[in-house]
């Protein structure tokens, strides 16, 4: 299906939607009531729990009651010198009455002696403590000042811990600068400088929680709330108006159909938290609540931004799944039946940010929804992992893909049209005739299956390091063949493909084969060059623990037989990821598509995979692996075959192999290389007629005939 | 250009399985319509949706122009135009925008669809209507629109599952006149209808259909001959009566 014609599908699904009024309601409406009514409730329940700002008591703590006599005289002191520079403010911009009082805001202060101070703010026992560092264990006759430091400690997430914090330092500050004045004014006798202040700001335990850990859930509700409408009309709704039949009988494939209607629930939904984000924004600022929500920076632009993007990414992937429930449903009501749960079970990973200490490990950046809940938190507070949150972004386009193939192989199918014969079982009931190559919702709902599948096994053959580095190495060929080989076979079985067909293992000249063998072998430089490109765009960084580890690993492969080497990191990969990607992926995509949109999707597909089959991730193969990727999709296409693209990448892998395994002899023989160093130009140079004399065999044996496919 | 062979098709419901068409098998030629009866639940909808490709068959197949419905199903779909009794239309959208969308559907150039709307509209009486939203049109402009939408791509072959339901006796004439315009223009028309003293005027061949099975075949006359009776509708008196086989009676 070509771009515009999906275009022109897209356009029809808008203007069936954004015509709704319904839709015009939820979009509008319901963000310009719902904010100002939340920020009202929020500033009320913030002016009763914080006592009376007009009347407010601070508890503060110290662990060394010696202090107490002098602090509480400083703070006096302090206190009423703050009143008078607030007078002398007001007069001097001649508008005394104006602005607040503090005479009238004087707090009460409690003092408590405190064993645990930190512990004390923690909990909430204390607003603020106060501890004195002095050098000098006597307390000096004058008072504290250059020989000592303040250091507070306050709950950032409470704003009467934050009130009392400044309250305590402005009057120190007030000390000190009056301390600094006298003493300047007694120059040339003794100078002294004023007492430093530090301050510590704790996060809080029970019950402590910021309201950035919010934003996540807010998120969650903005992007549902927009998606569930039209995702329940385009695909319920079709039937329940009598249209899903007739749309059924054209000849158009569903998946292009599903497609144009997840780009209309991904724009309502982006546009229902375009308006909930903009009616959020006016109402913080308006309300000057932006700095509670966000933390110190506000409602910055840089917020806006990151909010809008996290934005993107929540709506791609609950439009995605909605659609995906909602195409089980004959009817609204039972889409809606089934949607509450799925909303209900939404919040719950939202309220996952608001556990204190959660750390977003590499496990979770694979757990759908979870992810990307954490990613949000994490970008709010500043602490991202990129690496962590490429993880989380690539993994939930993915699942987005899953849910969409999921939608297209079950919408509109005769169970769905027809009511009471349906069984959820259909969405997995083998075709009765057998068909050449596989459909592109099942090739794409199993690399979604293998995407989290090759993470739990890289994952898992990562810690079997007490195993001998034989065993790992047969460990690793096993799961290969289980992942690459063996799921998509049985794909294959259950949807009746052809084998031979399906994954394109066709016969080819021996003029094609060895200019496989001879591509396999001049590849590597450019490849090279690309990993070198990689690193002067700045997209890796390879630090010297992973060079050591790579050193360390070459050490362990030594000790193996080069043929078992070969085997298991060269044969076994060549065979099984080539059965999938230029095999049953490539052929479900040339169905479906053209041949250079089979060549580029397989391709960032197989470099995406390379990406994240290492342990840790490794985004710097995505452009190496990619590039691969490419020839030898083209080779697949160009030959219609995927042995000679077998051939390619096993050469290719063992080469690389061989080079590494064998380089201290090769150091020896002066044909030694330094991984950071551009090649040789002669290098470059017998690589490129190497390709040359490839492409000038596959130029002699001609493109393989086009199959035709039904 | 239509052939049916041995198209079977059954459903569990309750707990045990009911056939709903029972090794149907008959021809349909260009230029011919073919009246397929029966009284409800008789299997006619269910043989319609098979030979369109939206229920697969339990065994044998349908062809339509040469291709097989579940070997080449979008070639099949592509041929046919199908109205059925329970079709609707996207109330948001209007009717130019509707029937240009199935038309791009069918893979219909701009400017044929263009072209082919303005002939439909005019021949089916709707040209005021096509600035309006389907949600604004009434039972009977309804049915009109969803004739032209069926002819957009201009099919060799009409599938009509109950196309006059719902409609008033002008409506039903518009329909009827129609279908015998689509046979002079040498397309195949299968017609499932109730109204049985229209089709007896329209039909040129019928299929009687009986708990899935097609109990007789052929013209309004030979139909008289195997059944001795002399309008469809006595037969089908006589259908509802006995539930096996018919045979002559003097009562018809």
């Amino acid at each position: 299906m070509s771009f515009t014609r999906l275009a022109r599908l897209c356009l029809k699904e808008w203007r069936e939607t954004l015509r709704d009024r319904r839709t015009i309601v939820t979009l509008v409406l319901m963000p310009l009531l719902v904010y100002p009514l939340l920020s009202i409730l929020l500033q009320r329940f913030l002016v009763t729990s914080l006592t009376d700002a007009r009347d407010p008591v601070y508890l503060i703590g110290l662990t060394d009651d010696r202090y107490l006599p002098l602090l509480q005289q400083y703070l006096d002191a302090g206190g009423e010198m703050l009143r008078q520079e607030d007078a002398h403010a007001a007069e001097a911009i001649g508008n005394a009455g104006a602005g607040p009082d503090l005479r009238d805001q004087q707090p009460r202060v409690q003092w408590f002696g405190v064993p645990d101070l930190e512990q004390a703010v923690r909990t909430g026992q204390i607003d603020v403590g106060i501890v004195v560092v002095v050098e000098d264990e006597d307390l000096p006759a004058e008072g504290l000042s250059a020989a000592a430091r303040y250091r507070l400690m306050y709950r950032r997430e409470s704003a009467l811990s934050r009130a009392a914090f400044e309250y305590v330092r402005e009057c120190l500050r007030a000390v000190n600068d009056y301390d600094l004045n006298q003493q300047a004014q007694a120059m040339g006798e003794r100078l002294m400088l004023p007492a430093a202040i530090e301050a510590r700001p704790l996060a809080g335990v029970d019950g402590a929680v910021s309201l950035t850990t919010l934003v996540p859930l807010i998120l969650i509700l903005m992007t549902i709330t927009g998606a569930v409408y039209p995702a329940i009309d385009l695909t319920a709704g079709e039937r329940e108006r009598g249209t899903l039949e007739t749309l059924m009988a054209a000849p158009v494939p569903r998946l292009g159909l599903l497609a144009a209607k997840y780009v209309a629930v991904l724009t309502v939904a982006l546009l229902t938290a375009g308006a909930n984000l903009l009616a959020m924004t006016i109402t913080l600022l308006s309300s000057g609540l932006s700095e509670l929500v966000f933390g110190e920076q506000g409602l910055s632009m840089l917020v806006i931004v990151q909010v809008l993007a996290l934005l993107v990414l929540f709506a791609a992937f609950f439009s995605a799944i909605l659609l995906a429930m909602t195409s089980f449903a004959r009817s609204f009501k039972e889409a809606q039946a089934y949607l509450i749960p799925i909303m209900l079970l939404a919040l719950a990973p939202g309220l996952l940010s608001l556990m204190p200490g959660l750390e977003f490990s590499t496990w979770l950046a694979f757990t759908p929804l979870v992810n990307i809940v954490l990613l949000a938190r994490d970008v709010f507070e500043g602490t991202v992992d990129p690496a962590i949150a490429v993880l989380a972004v690539f993994s939930t386009l993915l699942y987005a893909l899953a849910a969409i193939a999921v939608a297209a192989r079950i919408f509109g199918t005769d169970a769905l049209l027809y009511g009471s014969e349906g069984r959820w079982s259909d969405l997995f009931a083998r075709p009765l005739q057998e068909r050449p190559v596989a459909t592109l919702p099942a090739a794409m709902f199993c690399i979604a299956l293998l995407f989290p599948g090759s993470v739990l096994m890289a994952g898992y053959l990562s810690q079997q390091e007490q195993l001998a580095m034989s065993h790992r190495l047969l460990l690793n060929a096993l799961a290969t063949i289980l992942l690459f080989a063996a799921v998509p076979w049985a794909a294959a079985r259950i949807q009746r493909v052809r084998v031979g067909e399906g994954f394109r293992m066709h016969r080819s000249g021996w003029l094609v084969f060895l200019a496989a063998a001879l591509w396999g072998l001049s590849l590597w430089p450019i490849a090279h060059e690309i990993f070198l490109l990689n690193r002067w765009l700045g997209l890796t960084a390879v630090s010297s623990e992973q060079m050591d580890m790579v050193s360390q690993l070459l050490v362990q492969l030594r000790e193996v037989s080069p043929l078992l080497l070969l085997l298991a990191l060269a044969v076994v990969p060549a065979v099984c990821e080539e059965l999938l990607f230029r095999g049953y992926l490539f052929a479900a995509l040339e169905r479906s598509t053209s041949g250079g949109r089979a060549i580029w999707i397989s391709a960032l597909l197989f470099g995406l995979f390379h990406v994240v089959v290492g342990s840790p991730a490794s985004p710097e193969r995505f452009l190496p692996s990619t590039f691969l990727g490419l020839v030898l999709g083209w080779l697949a296409w160009y030959s219609g075959s995927v042995l000679p693209g077998m051939l390619l990448h096993f050469v290719h892998n063992g080469l690389l192999l061989m080079l590494a395994y064998y380089r201290d002899a090769l150091m020896q023989r002066g044909w030694g290389l330094q991984q950071q160093q551009h090649l040789p130009a002669s290098w470059l140079i017998a690589a490129g007629i190497a390709i040359a004399i490839g492409a000038v065999f596959l130029f002699v044996v001609g493109r393989a005939k086009r199959r035709t496919i039904p | 250009m239509i052939r049916v062979h041995e198209l079977t098709k059954r459903f569990f419901a309750d707990g045990r399985e009911i056939v709903a068409v029972d090794r149907l098998s008959f021809e349909i030629q260009p230029g011919e319509v073919y009246g397929l009866l029966g009284p409800n639940g008789a299997g006619k909808t269910t043989s319609i949706r098979m030979i369109v490709g939206l229920l697969r068959p339990d065994s044998g197949h349908a062809e339509v122009a040469g291709c097989r419905t579940v070997e080449a199903p979008d070639d099949v779909k592509a041929k046919i135009g199908m109205v059925s009794a329970s079709d609707g239309l996207y109330p948001w959208l209007t009717v130019r925008e509707m029937l240009m969308f199935f038309a791009d559907l069918y893979g219909v150039p701009l400017r044929a669809a263009e072209a082919k709307l303005g002939q439909l509209s005019e021949l089916l009486q709707f040209n005021h209507l096509l600035g309006r939203r389907c949600l604004r049109l009434s039972t009977g402009q309804k049915q009109r629109v969803t004739l032209a939408r069926a002819l957009m791509h201009d099919p060799p072959v009409m599938l009509l599952d109950e196309p006059t339901r719902g409609l008033d006796v002008i409506g039903t004439h518009v329909v009827f006149d129609y279908i015998g315009h689509l046979r002079e223009q040498g397309k195949s028309v299968i017609v499932s209808t109730h109204r049985l003293d229209e089709a007896e005027r329209l039909c040129d061949r019928f299929g009687l259909l009986h708990q899935g099975r097609l109990l007789h075949e052929g013209t309004l006359t030979e139909l008289q001959q195997m059944t001795g009776c002399r309008s469809l509708i006595d037969m089908f008196t006589l259908l509802l009566r006995s539930d096996a086989t018919i045979t002559p009676s003097p009562v018809c």
